[in-house]
C-alpha cells in the first residue's frame, strides 16, 4: 500500500459505487444533522428538505440553555475517559494472563467470566446500585463508570487477540532474561495494540451513549452524562415527544465520537492490516 | 519490578479515591436529623422532582430560604423520560434502598398514595387558601378515599385546536361545539374532496395522543372507564362499546387517519382540521405556520365535554424529619408568587385572570389557547385507567384492545368485552391478595 | 542451567531447578494473583452478586416499598401460564432469529467490499461504522418518523417511485419488519468492523498460492477465506444473539410493543412487570430465563463449532 498505484477507471466506479452504499447506511444519520438545522414544524414537511431552507440554531441554543447540554458533555467526556482507562487496562491485563500463563482453575475461570456476557447486564443494576451506595460512589464521575470497569465481552475479546501472539517469542524472551513485566509492556502489548484500539472504539462508543445505568445512578442535575440530557429534551413537561429539542441534542452527542473515530481509525485499521492478527 | 507493582497498584487507589472525594454532588445522608423547630436552623430538604429548572425549584428555594435562611434545598432529580416513569423508578429505587427524602413529585400518585410511603396532609391543606379554588379535577387528584396525599400542581389538560384554513375551505364559520357538528365537517370535508396544497388528504380530526385523546371521546357520549370506587371496569358498558365504536366509524369513514404513533406531525402538515391537544404543541403550531385557533372541546352526546385533568402532584414522604417545612416548601409550589414567576407553572385556577400572566400569554400567542384551557379545566376528572392502581396489568391491556380497535379494526363489542373480562379479572386476584 | 539446543526453525530449552527458573516461576504465580484476584472479586460483586439477589427475588413478593416477602415457586408456576411472556418470548426469538443472519450476511458482504476497496477506504469504512456510533435511542427516534404511515420518509419515497405506501408501524408483519430493520441498520458498522479485522488476517501467502494454481474469486473466497473466518464468525454471532434476545429501546421507541403487544419484547415485558406493575420478583424470574437461553444458545453454538476441542 506503499506505492501509488495508477487508478483505472474501475476503481473509481468502484469507490463511488461504496460512496453511494454509504450514504444510504448513513441516510438517517445526515437526516439528523439537516433536521437539527430546522425548525419544529418544518421537519415534518412533505418532501423533506435536506438542505434546510431557512437555517435556525435556535433548537442548538435551547438545547444548551435549558438542557445543560455543555455541563452534560463535560461529564459525558470524564467517565468515558475514566471507563475507558480502566476498562482497556484491567480487560487486556487479565485477558493476556489468563491465556499466557498457565494455572489450575483455569477452565473453571474462563466459564465463570464468559457466562456474564449471557447476563444482560440491566438486571444487574438494581443490586449493583446498592453496591454503589456503600461504596459511597452514587452520583458521582466513579460511579458512573464503575459497572463497567471489566466486562465478560472485554476480557473475552482480548483472550482472543492475545492467543494470537506466538508463544515463542515470549518464552525466547523469558530465555534472555527478560522480566515478566517487560515482556507484557514491551513486547505483547504492542502486539496487541490493534486489538486495544478496536476494543477502545467499542467501550468508548458504549459508554458514550450508555443511558440504563446513568438514569440510575446519577441524582443531580449537575452530574448529567448526554444521554440522561438526551431524554430530558425530548420530553417537555407535559409528557410529549419534542423531536425537535431531541435532535440538536443529538447531533452534539453524536459529533465527538464521530471526530475521534475518524481520527483515529486509520491508526486502529493500519495496525490491524500490518500485524496480520487472527480473531 | 515490586516497586513498579506497587507504585502502578498506589496509582489507581489515588485516582480512586480522589474521584470519589471530589465528584460527589451528594452529600451523604445523614439519618437521624432532628426535626427543626427553629426557623433558623440549618437543615436540608431533600426534594425529588424531574429537574430543577422545568420544575420551578430554582425559584422556589429562593422563596424558600426567606423564610428558612439556613435551609438547603437538595434535588435529586429523575428527569422526564417515558411519561414520568423515569421519576417514578427512580422514586421506587431510592425508596427501596432506604433513602429518605422529604418531599417527592408524584406523576401517578395514587399509586404512591395506597402503598403507605406518603403523608396524609389532609388536616393541613384543607385550609389552604388556594384549595378551595380548584376544580373538581384537580381536587380528585390529590385524594384517596377521601383524603388528601398531594398538592396538585401545573395542572393543564386538551382542547380544540382547529385549523381557521381548513375550516374556511369547507364553508364553516365556527369551530364545532358538539360532536354532530364535527361529524357534519367530517363530511363535508369529505364530499369536497379537501386536500392540502401538496395534495395530501385531510381529516376531520386524529385520534392520536394516547389516553388523554381517548378519555373525551368515551365520557362525551356516556361511558365509563371504571366504577366510582375502581372496583371494576366498565369499558364493556353500552355506553362505552357504542362510544368506541363512534371513534372506529370515524376512521372507517376516513375521517381521521389510523393511529400510528405520529403524534401531531399531521396536524403540524396541515391536514388536520381540529385536533385536540394541550398547550405543549402551541409552539410548533405556530412555527409550522398553521392558522389555528383554540376553543374548548365540543360536547358529545352526553352533554357533556370532559376530558383527563393532567399536573402532577407534590407530597410529603411519611419518614420525612422536616414535614412542616416539607409542607412550607410545597405551598410556595402553588403560591402566586412562584406562579408569576414561572409563568408556566399555573395551578390556580383564578391566576388565568392575572394582567400579568395575560400579557405574557398575548406576547407568545398562546393567550387563545389558555382562555381556551381555564374554560375547560373546569369540566376535568380525574379518572383514568392509566394509573397503576390495583392491577396495573390493566392498564396494558387496556391499551391493546384500543389498538385492536382503532389499528385493526377489530369488532368493538367483542374486543372490550375480552379485555374488561381479563381486567375485572385481575383486579379480583390483585384486591384478594 | 541453561541449555540452549538449536535446530533448523526450532529452539528448544531445557530447563532445570536453576534459581532463576524458580525465581521466575513465583513471579509467574505472584502476577497470576495480584491480576486475577481482583478480577474475580470484580466480577463477583458486580455480576455474581446481583444474579443471587435476582434469584433470590425470584422466590418472593417484592414491590420496591415493602419488605421482600417468601412465597416459593408462585412466581415461576406464574410464568408457565402467562400468556404474554411467551408471546413477548416468541418476539424476541423471531427478532434475533431474522435479524441475526441478515446482519452478518451484510456486515461480511461490506467487509469485503471494504477491504477490496483501492481509494477512499477511510472514508467509506468511517461513514459505514459511523452507524453504529449513533446511540440506539436517537437512531430508534429517527426511524420511527421515518416508518410514519403518511408523512414518514420512507413511505413518501416508495410512492414517489409508484410503490404502494407501507403501513410500517400500524400493521404487526410490517412493524416486526420495521424492528428488524433498525436492528440490523444498528449493528452493521460494528460487526463490518469486526469482520474487515478478521478478513485483514487472513494469510495472504495462502490467497497468492490458490491464485497461482488458477482457482477463481469464489473458489478462493469459500476454500481460503471462510473457513479462516469461521472463529471470526461464531464469534461474531454470539454477540449478534445474544445481543438480539435483548432488544429493547428501540422497540419501545419504534412501536412500544404495539400495535397490540404484537411485538413485545422478553426484555420489555421484564422491565414492564418490575418496574410499572413492582412486581420484582416475576421480572427476576423473567431475567433469569433470559440468561439461560442466552448461555444455552451460546453453548450449543460453541458444541456445534467444536470451540471446546480447539
Amino acid at each position: 500500500m506503499n506505492q501509488p498505484q495508477p487508478k483505472s477507471l474501475l476503481d473509481v466506479a468502484y469507490f463511488l459505487g461504496m460512496v453511494a452504499v454509504a450514504l444510504f447506511l448513513l441516510s438517517p444519520v445526515l437526516w439528523l444533522v439537516s433536521a437539527s438545522f430546522q425548525g419544529p414544524g418544518e421537519i415534518f414537511k412533505v418532501p423533506f428538505h435536506w438542505i434546510p431552507e431557512r437555517l435556525s440554531l435556535d433548537n442548538y441554543m435551547h438545547a444548551w440553555e435549558v438542557g445543560y447540554v455543555g455541563q452534560a458533555l463535560r461529564n459525558s467526556v470524564i467517565v468515558s475517559v475514566i471507563m475507558l482507562f480502566f476498562h482497556l487496562f484491567f480487560n487486556t491485563i487479565s485477558g493476556y494472563v489468563i491465556v499466557k500463563y498457565s494455572f489450575e482453575f483455569k477452565a473453571a475461570l474462563i466459564i465463570f467470566i464468559l457466562a456474564t456476557m449471557m447476563l444482560p447486564q440491566e438486571i444487574t443494576f438494581l443490586p449493583v446500585f446498592n453496591v454503589v451506595k456503600s461504596l459511597g460512589l452514587v452520583n458521582s464521575w466513579l460511579g458512573l463508570a464503575v459497572p463497567f470497569f471489566f466486562s465478560g465481552f472485554g476480557v473475552f475479546m482480548m483472550m482472543q487477540f492475545a492467543r494470537a501472539i506466538p508463544d515463542e517469542i515470549l518464552e525466547s524472551a523469558r530465555i534472555d532474561g527478560c522480566s515478566e513485566y517487560r515482556i507484557f509492556f514491551q513486547m505483547a502489548l504492542p502486539l496487541l495494540k490493534p486489538a486495544i484500539a478496536a476494543l477502545g472504539i467499542m467501550a468508548f462508543s458504549f459508554i458514550w451513549n450508555e443511558f440504563a445505568w446513568a438514569n440510575i445512578v446519577v441524582l443531580s442535575d449537575q452530574m448529567r452524562t448526554l444521554p440522561l440530557t438526551l431524554t430530558l429534551l425530548a420530553k417537555s413537561s407535559d409528557n410529549s415527544v419534542k423531536i425537535s429539542a431531541l435532535i440538536p441534542a443529538s447531533v452534539t452527542a453524536m459529533a465527538p465520537v464521530m471526530l475521534l473515530f475518524f481520527i483515529f481509525q486509520r491508526q486502529f485499521v493500519a495496525s490491524v492490516a500490518s500485524s496480520g492478527v487472527k480473531g | 519490578m515490586k516497586r513498579w507493582l506497587g507504585i502502578m497498584i498506589s496509582l489507581v487507589l489515588l485516582t480512586v479515591v480522589i474521584a470519589a472525594c471530589g465528584n460527589s454532588d451528594t452529600s451523604e445522608n445523614k439519618t437521624g436529623t432532628v426535626a427543626s423547630k427553629n426557623a433558623s436552623d440549618a437543615f436540608t430538604l431533600k426534594v425529588v422532582a424531574s429537574d430543577v429548572k422545568g420544575d420551578g425549584l430554582d425559584v422556589a428555594t429562593e422563596i424558600f430560604k426567606l423564610k428558612y435562611p439556613n435551609a438547603e434545598v437538595q434535588v435529586i432529580t429523575g428527569g422526564w423520560g417515558n411519561g414520568g416513569q423515569d421519576l417514578r423508578n427512580k422514586q421506587l429505587i431510592l425508596l427501596s434502598g432506604g433513602e429518605t427524602a422529604d418531599v417527592g413529585k408524584m406523576i401517578w400518585g395514587k399509586d404512591f398514595f395506597r402503598s403507605g410511603v406518603i403523608d396524609d396532609i389532609t388536616d393541613q391543606v384543607k385550609n389552604w387558601e388556594v384549595f378551595e379554588r380548584l376544580s373538581d379535577g384537580q381536587k380528585d387528584r390529590m385524594m384517596l378515599d377521601g383524603k388528601i396525599y398531594g398538592v396538585t400542581y401545573s395542572n393543564n389538560t386538551v382542547y380544540m385546536f382547529y385549523n381557521k384554513d381548513i375550516l374556511a375551505k369547507a364553508g364553516i364559520a365556527n369551530a364545532p361545539q358538539t360532536l354532530d357538528e364535527l361529524a357534519d365537517l367530517a363530511r363535508k370535508i369529505r364530499e369536497m374532496n379537501l386536500q392540502t396544497d401538496d395534495g395530501k388528504p385531510i381529516y376531520a380530526t386524529s385520534f392520536e395522543g394516547g389516553n388523554w385523546a381517548t378519555d373525551y371521546w368515551l365520557w362525551a357520549n356516556g361511558g365509563q372507564q371504571m366504577t366510582d370506587d375502581y372496583s371494576k371496569t366498565l369499558i364493556d358498558s353500552p355506553e362505552s362499546i357504542a362510544a368506541y365504536q363512534f371513534m372506529q366509524d370515524f376512521i372507517t369513514e376516513g375521517w381521521a387517519p389510523v393511529i400510528d404513533g405520529s403524534y401531531d406531525q399531521l396536524w403540524l402538515n396541515g391536514q388536520v382540521a381540529v385536533w385536540f391537544c394541550g398547550d405543549w404543541d402551541i409552539p410548533a403550531t405556530i412555527d409550522a405556520g398553521i392558522n389555528a385557533g383554540y376553543a374548548p372541546m365540543p360536547k358529545g352526546s352526553s352533554g357533556e365535554s370532559t376530558t383527563s385533568i393532567g399536573g402532577v402532584e407534590w407530597a410529603v414522604f411519611k419518614q420525612s424529619q422536616h414535614k412542616q417545612e416539607a409542607l412550607d416548601f410545597i405551598q410556595i409550589l402553588v403560591s402566586e408568587e412562584f406562579q408569576l414567576r414561572t409563568k408556566g407553572l399555573v395551578t390556580d385556577p383564578s391566576l388565568y385572570d392575572n394582567a400579568q400572566l395575560q400579557q405574557i400569554w398575548k406576547e407568545d400567542g398562546s393567550f387563545d389557547g389558555h382562555m381556551a384551557q381555564k374554560e375547560q379545566l373546569q369540566h376535568t376528572r380525574y379518572n383514568f385507567l392509566e394509573a397503576p392502581f390495583l392491577y396495573p396489568e390493566a392498564s396494558k391491556i387496556y391499551n391493546a384492545a384500543l389498538e385492536k380497535i382503532f389499528v385493526g379494526g377489530a369488532n368493538v363489542e367483542t374486543t372490550m368485552k375480552e379485555a374488561a373480562a381479563q381486567i375485572n379479572q385481575g383486579i379480583e386476584a390483585a384486591t384478594k391478595q | 542451567m541453561r541449555e540452549r539446543i538449536e535446530l533448523p526453525g526450532v529452539i528448544t530449552i531445557s530447563s532445570t531447578d536453576g534459581l532463576a527458573w524458580r525465581k521466575r516461576k513465583l513471579t509467574k504465580q505472584g502476577i497470576i494473583y495480584v491480576v486475577l484476584i481482583p478480577t474475580i472479586a470484580y466480577f463477583l460483586l458486580f455480576f455474581y452478586y446481583p444474579f443471587v439477589t435476582n434469584m433470590v427475588w425470584m422466590f418472593t413478593d417484592y414491590n420496591f416499598l415493602d419488605r421482600p416477602r417468601f412465597i416459593g415457586m408462585d412466581n415461576i408456576i406464574r410464568l408457565f401460564h402467562d400468556v404474554y411472556a411467551w408471546r413477548a418470548l416468541r418476539n424476541t426469538f423471531v427478532i434475533t432469529v431474522l435479524s441475526t443472519p441478515i446482519t452478518l450476511c451484510i456486515s461480511l458482504l461490506l467487509a469485503l467490499a471494504v477491504f477490496y476497496l483501492k481509494m477512499g477506504k477511510a472514508i467509506v469504512r468511517g461513514a459505514i461504522f459511523a452507524t453504529y456510533i449513533v446511540s440506539t435511542i436517537v437512531a430508534a427516534v429517527t426511524f420511527k418518523v421515518w416508518f410514519n404511515g403518511e408523512l414518514g420518509y420512507v413511505n413518501n419515497v416508495l410512492a414517489s417511485i409508484g410503490l404502494k405506501q407501507i403501513p410500517w408501524l400500524t400493521d404487526p408483519f410490517w412493524a416486526m419488519t420495521a424492528i428488524v430493520i433498525v436492528s440490523v441498520w444498528l449493528l452493521i458498522g460494528y460487526f463490518m468492523v469486526i469482520f474487515l479485522a478478521g478478513i485483514s488476517g487472513i494469510d495472504s501467502q495462502q490467497l497468492e498460492a490458490g491464485k497461482i494454481d488458477g482457482a477463481n474469486t469464489w473458489q478462493l473466497f469459500f476454500r481460503i477465506t471462510l473457513p479462516q473466518l469461521k472463529p471470526i464468525i461464531v464469534f461474531a454471532s454470539i454477540i449478534a444473539i445474544s445481543n438480539y434476545l435483548k432488544t429493547y429501546p428501540s422497540v419501545v421507541i419504534l412501536t412500544n410493543g404495539g400495535p397490540y403487544r404484537s411485538t413485545e419484547t422478553i426484555l420489555m415485558y421484564m422491565f414492564d412487570q418490575g418496574f410499572m406493575s413492582r412486581n420484582v420478583g416475576y421480572a427476576s424470574v423473567i431475567g433469569i430465563v433470559i440468561f439461560l437461553i442466552t448461555m444455552i444458545i451460546a453453548l450449543l453454538q460453541l458444541k456445534l463449532t467444536k470451540f471446546f476441542s480447539e
